[in-house]
C-alpha cells in the first residue's frame, strides 16, 4: 500500500529527509501543513493578500532550494516562518522604496459601514507600520510571536538564542510599541 | 489552525503595572490577529508545487548527510567508522604538520642556491645611474617641498585637480536601516539573501 503522509504523525526530520530523498508528496504535505500559518505571517506583515501569497510562496520555494541545511533542531514550521517573516519584511521594504502603491483594503471588513471600515483599516495599518518600524531583533521576535503565532520556545530554538533573550527582545519590543498602539482612534 | 493568543504570563517579568501598560497594546495585536486571520486561496498549495517543480532537488546539507548516516540501519557501527575515519584524517593533518616542522628544509644552513644568489654587478647598470641632466638644480628639490602654491604634487596624482585628497569612496551610507526596509543580516539565518528568484506560477489572483 502506497504511503501516505497525511495518515501518519510525522516527524519533522523525517519529513526533510523524505523531501531530499526526492519525494514531492513530501512536500506537498509540508507546503498544506504550514501554508495558512505563513500566509497569515506574510499578510500581517505586508497587508496585502495578493502580496502576502506572492511572498508565502516565494518563502516556499527559498526553503525547498535550502532544505539540506535544516538541522533539525527547532520545528519545522518556525525555521519556516522565520524565512517567511523576513522574506515579508523585506518585500515590505522593496515596496517603500519602488512606489507609492494605492492604499491597501481593510481586512476582515466588519461589515458594510463605511466609517467602520476605515476605521478598521487605519487601525491594522497603525499595526503593521509600528511592528515594522521595531528595530532588529525586537521586530523579528515580535513578528514571529504576534504575525507568526510561534511559542518562545519555539522561537528561542528557531533563532537559536536562549529563552530569556527571546524574552527580553518581546518585552521591550512591546513596550516599544506602546507609544503608537493601544491609542483610542477616535471616530 | 488554532491561535494563540498572547498570555502575559509568558513573560514573568512582566506583573503588575508594567502588564497594565502593556494591556492597550497586547488589546490592539490581538485585534489585528482576529481581522487577519484569513487562509490563502485554495490552489495556492498547487501553484508551489509547480514553482518548485523544475527545481533541482535540494542537497543535503553536511548535519542532514550525518544524522542520517548516523539513524539509519547499523548506525553504531557507522558511528565507529566515522569516527574512525575522522580520527584518522585528524592525526594525518597533525602529523603532516609536524613533519613539516621536522624535516630540514634544503635551503636552510646550506649555501643559498644559485638562483638566490645576487651577483654584484661591477658596474651601475645605465638605468640605476641618474640621469645626466645640464640643469645644476638636484633633482629631489621639487618633491620635497611643500610649497602650497603648487597646484599639483610631483606625483601628478589626478586628485589634485579636484582640491580633495581625501576622496575616499565610502559615501553613502548602507540604506537598509529604515523601517522595514530588510535590514536583516544575510549571514545567518535559514534562506537569507537567496530572495526573488523564485518562480511564480501564474498571477496570483486573489481578490
Amino acid at each position: 500500500m502506497e504511503r501516505t503522509w497525511h495518515d501518519e504523525a510525522v516527524d519533522d526530520r523525517g519529513l526533510v529527509d523524505a523531501v531530499l530523498s526526492g519525494d514531492r508528496d513530501a512536500f506537498r504535505f509540508l507546503v498544506e501543513r504550514e501554508q495558512v500559518a505563513i500566509y497569515r505571517a506574510c499578510l500581517r506583515i505586508l497587508g496585502r493578500p495578493h502580496d502576502a501569497e506572492d511572498v508565502a510562496q516565494e518563502s516556499f520555494v527559498i526553503a525547498y532550494r535550502s532544505l539540506g541545511t535544516y538541522r533539525g533542531d527547532g520545528a519545522l514550521g518556525g525555521w519556516l516562518m522565520r524565512i517567511a517573516t523576513r522574506q515579508a519584511f523585506r518585500r515590505l521594504g522593496q515596496r517603500r522604496e519602488t512606489a507609492e502603491l494605492p492604499p491597501e483594503l481593510p481586512l476582515g471588513a466588519p461589515g458594510s459601514d463605511p466609517v467602520a471600515v476605515t476605521l478598521a483599516g487605519e487601525r491594522q495599518r497603525e499595526v503593521r507600520l509600528a511592528v515594522a518600524g521595531l528595530s532588529e531583533p525586537y521586530r523579528e521576535v515580535v513578528a514571529l510571536r504576534f504575525f507568526g503565532e510561534l511559542t518562545l520556545d519555539e522561537i528561542a530554538q528557531t533563532t537559536k538564542r536562549p529563552l530569556n533573550t527571546v524574552k527580553t527582545h518581546l518585552r521591550r519590543g512591546l513596550e516599544r510599541l506602546r507609544p503608537v498602539l493601544g491609542r483610542e482612534v477616535l471616530a | 489552525m488554532s491561535r494563540r493568543p498572547f498570555d502575559p504570563g509568558e513573560l514573568e517579568e512582566l506583573q503588575g503595572s508594567a502588564a497594565r501598560d502593556l494591556e492597550p497594546t497586547l488589546t490592539d495585536l490581538d485585534r489585528y490577529l482576529a481581522d487577519t486571520a484569513e487562509f490563502p486561496s485554495p490552489t495556492f498549495a498547487d501553484r508551489v508545487m509547480e514553482a518548485v517543480e523544475h527545481e533541482p532537488l535540494p542537497r543535503r546539507g553536511i548535519f542532514g548527510a550525518l544524522s542520517l548516516a548516523l539513524s539509519g540501519p547499523g548506525g553504531r557501527g557507522r558511528t565507529a567508522l566515522l569516527a574512525a575515519t575522522a580520527a584518522v584524517a585528524v592525526l594525518a593533518v597533525v602529523a603532516a604538520g609536524q613533519l613539516g616542522n621536522l624535516v630540514p628544509n634544503p635551503n636552510v644552513g646550506s649555501s643559498p642556491s644559485p638562483s638566490q644568489v645576487i651577483s654584484p654587478s661591477a658596474e651601475p647598470s645605465p638605468s640605476l645611474s641618474p640621469s645626466p641632466s645640464p640643469s645644476p638644480r638636484p633633482t629631489r628639490t621639487p618633491r620635497q617641498s611643500a610649497s602650497p602654491t603648487e597646484s599639483e604634487g610631483p606625483e601628478g596624482s589626478d586628485d589634485g585637480a579636484s582640491g580633495s585628497p581625501e576622496a575616499s569612496d565610502d559615501h553613502g551610507g548602507d540604506d537598509n536601516s529604515g523601517p522595514g526596509g530588510g535590514g536583516d543580516d544575510d549571514s545567518s539565518g535559514p534562506g537569507s539573501g537567496s530572495s526573488g528568484s523564485s518562480r511564480h506560477s501564474g498571477g496570483s489572483d486573489d481578490s
